[in-house]
């Protein structure tokens, strides 16, 4: 029997229903399921110096973790402007989702850390703190205690640097004088009446800011065992002990003014920003309380050259630093913590994903690589102990292992509340203007202060 | 054979009809089972359901709140007003609440309660609800007070001021159920003012009820659909199960019995043997090619196997009736050779002393006697080995009897006492060959039950109702009704089929004949048998077979 053929005519558009059949089918309802999972992007703070460091790994380190960086979170663009009005403190507070990452000053991990806004990062391990440097894992630490019921401080926030105020000294003129860096005001006082008479380019002992003066006096007043606020971030200072640190701290700068620091007539020259590096660079003084990023400007100046007058540094090798001195007899030295820390905001965490994607994130932008570039280009010190293993800066090196790597140093967040410190500036700003005496300024700051209860 | 009566035949048809309602009972049964596992995720879905629409409707509050205390947050004059101000802020701050409680129908109030509290624990409050309630008097318009708090509220406040987080399990607590100011959700949020040179000022706690109702409606919409779906699929699976049922067993049964339709009526016509007579096993056979197989290969074979069965026995039934007229036949010259040799030897004496000398009287006299016997059996064989086929007609049956009980008792032991008794008998319709042999099989049957000196007798008279009757009884043993009724039935017990079929021939040759025999113990001892031939009829009948 012989099976007649199909003509080419017939088979032709029969095999075309046949693919037209298998293209359509997916439009009928046969195709793949659709994909229902849920959107990875989370939001997080955004910032300029991270996002810069993400642009140069995407470039270099070729990495996909990077390159799909954008696809996977989401920059939350803060405008500068709201910046002054807290804006997070009012989300977070009325337990918005966003943002579910935030960049915080370690004031304010402190705050929102006690509000209990934000995530425990150990316990859910998000982070393990042991991979941080101690001194700067305990000041992103709070206790949770209240809301937890667990002792203890938790780990709140990822720092990503250690930045904090130090004293940068002459190092090439103590080694002159075959001086060790002071460890306490008296030896600071020592230092400079011994040096001072001899080195006539010199015309301070000690530079400290005359703006957000506050900054540079809260590890001052620290050494001298004084608070403003506990841990719990009760407001403290009242309480005699700190009261009396608080008034011994500023009438040893007061002490000073004239003979080692400027005097109060002469504190107005150095308002203007970036004046304090230039008075050091020019080698107009011994010591400077600054923050430690200025090692990078100093750097950059040295290497410059620019505004080069007699006196003026011209090795790096002439710049020291150490821990902010203390009084004597005070185990510790402490540094007001400048570092930023990435936390996870509590109430966006809704599911377990999300806790999944803030570790990614977090393990991104605190990772050893990003520090290591960090600690190249910026001069930033890591906050990881591998990071800083293997850092090849030498300036970066030197700020950690003669600053925040001394055992007696304490690194602290200052107050959070913007009312304490503009109370407390004020007050500083009397005293050493000579406005008032130290204890007239104290007792007028805690009396505004004590009009509102509730910061 | 004894069959127990049942409910219903146990028969393959009703097997099958049976096994389908089984089967289908449990397919129900399993079906049934899968109404409470519906049950539970009808049940898991309105929680489901119930709980988005709750979450729904905590995130629409929490929304709305937050939008309400971030435009509080803009309200620096907040941080001015004092519980004994009445300043142009305060009749501000309480319009403001008016407007967002009066032109938005979801917030049902808000109170706005500075975190401060005087030396009685009291908070200066800002509230203001719209109280849609029938069973609660309109408030006037926004009101300006202080406020203390108690228990769970005042925890809530507490932990609200002290910048710690809000508990949700508290939160829920104080927050869900009837409220004074009516039923509805409620949102403590804290609120900041927003300064630009001193940040987020923390200045109380906005509390703002959000009008549940609408959410109530929808749980009970949602309650009322999920009772008339339980109540829906249940009809439905009723009546699924019903219909299917309905027209599974209607499919079920014309099947059933469409596909054991020939097995039936094979069976039926198979059964139908069992109680046929002998004349009817023609028409049996003839039933049993009509039976319609339908290609049913099991069928169609037992069917064939039958059919050869029904041809097969009648010309064996033939064989064994002309074997058993041998044999009687065998078994009568057997007993008369004695006889036959003694006449043999008489009858050569008899021809020497003819030879020799001639006859003389003495011997004249001995060859007319042995004339005179051989004759009669050498008639009475003659006749009985003639061919009984195309023989019938109107006969007198008292010849053959004789014939037939001369044979039988040829060569008795002389201890034996032989009782004829042969009356004047009507004539009736039949052969008188197969007469004269089915009284030589029971005649010969007797001779076997025979004891040494018993009795054997035959008597032939006019039955009541005008044809004859025929009684054979032999003395011995007492025999009981039932080994007397084996004897007409040799094959009743296939595992014990007797030596003899003569009884059993007998009877079918009476039976050919319209007659009947029966038998029955003897009452001194042996049995009796007794043969009924009907009267001559009018109208004279062919043999049935």
């Amino acid at each position: 029997m012989v099976t007649p053929r199909r003509t080419p005519k017939i088979a032709m558009p029969r095999l075309i229903r046949v693919v037209w059949a298998i293209v359509l089918l997916p439009l009928l309802g046969c195709g793949p399921s659709p994909d229902i999972s849920p959107p990875r992007a989370i939001t997080y703070t955004f910032d300029a110096p991270t996002r810069e460091l993400i642009r140069l790994l995407a470039q270099k380190a070729k990495s996909p973790a990077y390159k799909n960086f954008d696809r996977n979170f989401k920059g939350l663009l803060v405008p500068e402007s709201l910046l002054p009005y807290e804006p997070f403190v009012l989300g977070l507070s009325t337990e918005s989702k966003i943002p579910a990452v935030l960049l915080l000053d370690a004031p304010w991990v402190q705050r929102y850390g006690v509000a209990g806004w934000l995530y425990e990062l150990e316990r859910t391990k998000v982070f393990d703190r042991t991979e941080l440097v101690p001194a700067v894992a305990e000041a992103f630490s709070v206790s949770l205690a209240h809301i937890t019921g667990r002792e203890g401080k938790q780990l709140v926030a990822v720092p990503t640097n250690i930045k904090g105020n130090i004293l940068f000294y002459r190092q090439d003129i103590l080694k002159r004088y075959n001086l060790a860096p002071p460890r306490t005001w008296d030896e600071l006082k020592a230092i400079c009446r011994k040096v001072l008479p001899l080195e006539k380019s010199l015309k301070y002992g000690l530079l400290i800011h005359s703006t957000n003066t506050l900054n540079d006096f809260y590890p001052i007043l620290w050494g001298f065992g004084g608070q403003v606020n506990d841990d719990a971030g009760q407001f403290v200072l009242p309480q005699k002990n700190n009261a009396d640190a608080f008034v011994a701290a500023l009438k040893e700068l007061i002490a000073m003014q004239g003979s080692i620091m400027p005097g109060p007539g002469a504190l107005k020259q150095f308002d203007p920003g970036g004046s304090l590096r230039q008075a050091f660079y020019q080698g107009q003084t011994l010591f400077m309380i600054n923050w430690s990023t200025r090692m990078k400007d100093l750097s950059d100046l040295i290497a410059k050259g620019q505004g080069q007058s007699p006196g003026s540094l011209t090795n790096f090798s002439q710049v020291g630093v150490a821990p902010i001195p203390a009084k004597a007899g005070h185990p510790h030295r402490y540094s007001n913590i400048g570092s930023f820390g990435w936390a996870v905001n509590r109430f966006s965490v809704t599911a377990p994903v999300v806790i999944e994607h803030a570790k990614q994130f977090t393990g991104l932008v605190a990772d050893e690589q990003f520090q290591l570039l960090a600690a190249e280009t910026m001069g930033q010190v890591p906050s990881l102990i591998r990071a800083l293993e293997k850092v090849t800066n030498e300036k970066v090196l030197q700020v950690y292992n003669d600053t925040f790597a001394q055992k007696d140093m304490v690194m602290r967040p200052r107050p959070h509340s913007r009312r304490i410190n503009n109370v407390l500036e004020k007050a500083l700003d009397a005293a050493l203007y000579g406005r008032q005496t130290p204890e007239a300024a104290l007792a007028g700051a805690i009396a505004d202060l004590k009009k509102d209860q509730t910061f | 054979m004894n069959t127990s009566v049942t409910f219903i035949r146990y028969s393959l048809r009703n097997r099958l009809f049976v096994l389908a309602v089984a089967t289908f009972l449990l397919c129900a049964v399993v079906i049934l089972l899968f109404f409470p596992l519906l049950n539970l995720t009808l049940d898991g879905l309105q929680n489901r359901t119930i709980n988005s629409m709750k979450e729904a409707a905590e995130v629409e509050a929490t929304t709305i709140a937050r939008l309400l205390v971030l435009e509080f947050s803009s309200i620096k004059g907040l941080l001015q007003v004092t519980p004994t101000s009445n300043t142009e802020m305060d009749q501000w701050i309480k319009n403001l609440v008016w407007e967002k409680v009066t032109f938005n129908e979801i917030i049902e109030g808000v109170e706005l309660i500075q975190g401060q509290q005087d030396a009685q624990g009291r908070h200066l409050t800002y509230m203001f609800y719209r109280r849609e309630a029938p069973e609660l008097e309109p408030m006037a318009g926004p009101q300006k007070i202080m406020k203390s708090f108690q228990g769970l509220e005042q925890d809530l406040i507490n932990s609200i001021t002290s910048q710690q987080r809000v508990d949700n399990a508290v939160q829920g607590s104080v927050n869900r159920g009837p409220k004074k100011e009516g039923e509805m959700l409620l949102r403590y949020m804290p609120v900041h003012v927003l300064l630009a040179d001193e940040g987020a000022i923390f200045w109380g706690v906005a509390k703002i009820g959000i009008d549940t109702s609408r959410m109530r409606q929808l749980l009970l919409l949602q309650s009322q659909e999920q009772s008339n779906i339980h109540r829906d699929i249940w009809v439905e699976i009723i009546l699924s199960l019903l219909i299917s049922g309905v027209l599974a067993m209607s499919l079920i049964y014309f099947w059933v019995r469409h596909i054991t339709e020939p097995l039936r009526t094979l069976s039926n016509v198979t059964s139908a043997l069992k109680g046929a007579k002998p004349e009817e096993f023609d028409l049996w056979l003839e039933n049993l090619k009509r039976v319609d197989a339908q290609g049913q290969a099991e069928v169609v074979a037992i069917q064939e196997v039958l059919e050869r069965l029904g041809t097969a026995v009648p010309k064996l039934g033939q064989r064994l009736i002309d074997g058993e007229a041998h044999a009687c036949l065998g078994k009568v010259m057997a007993r008369g050779l004695p006889a036959f040799q003694t006449w043999q030897a008489q009858l050569q004496g008899l021809e020497q002393e003819l030879g020799e000398g001639g006859a003389t009287g003495g011997h004249r006299q001995t060859l007319a006697l042995m004339r005179a016997r051989l004759a009669p059996v050498f008639d009475d064989l003659s006749h009985l080995w003639s061919d009984p086929q195309e023989e019938w007609g109107r006969i007198d049956v008292t010849p053959g009897l004789q014939r037939a009980w001369r044979l039988a008792t040829l060569g008795l032991p002389t201890e034996v006492t032989a009782q004829p008794e042969f009356a004047a008998l009507p004539p009736v319709w039949g052969s008188a060959a197969k007469l004269s042999l089915a009284v030589l099989y029971l005649l010969t049957f007797a001779v076997e039950l025979l004891p040494p000196a018993g009795e054997l007798g035959i008597k032939a008279e006019p039955s009541p109702a005008g044809g004859v009757r025929l009684a054979v009884w032999v003395s011995g043993n007492p025999r009981s009704p039932l080994e007397c009724q084996g004897w007409l039935n040799p094959f009743g017990d296939p595992g014990r089929i007797q030596g003899s079929l003569g009884p059993a021939l007998a009877a079918a040759i009476a039976s050919q004949h319209g007659g009947s025999l029966t038998v029955a113990p003897r009452e001194p001892g042996g049995a009796v048998f007794f043969l009924e031939l009907p009267p001559l009829a009018e109208q004279p009948h062919e043999p049935v077979i």
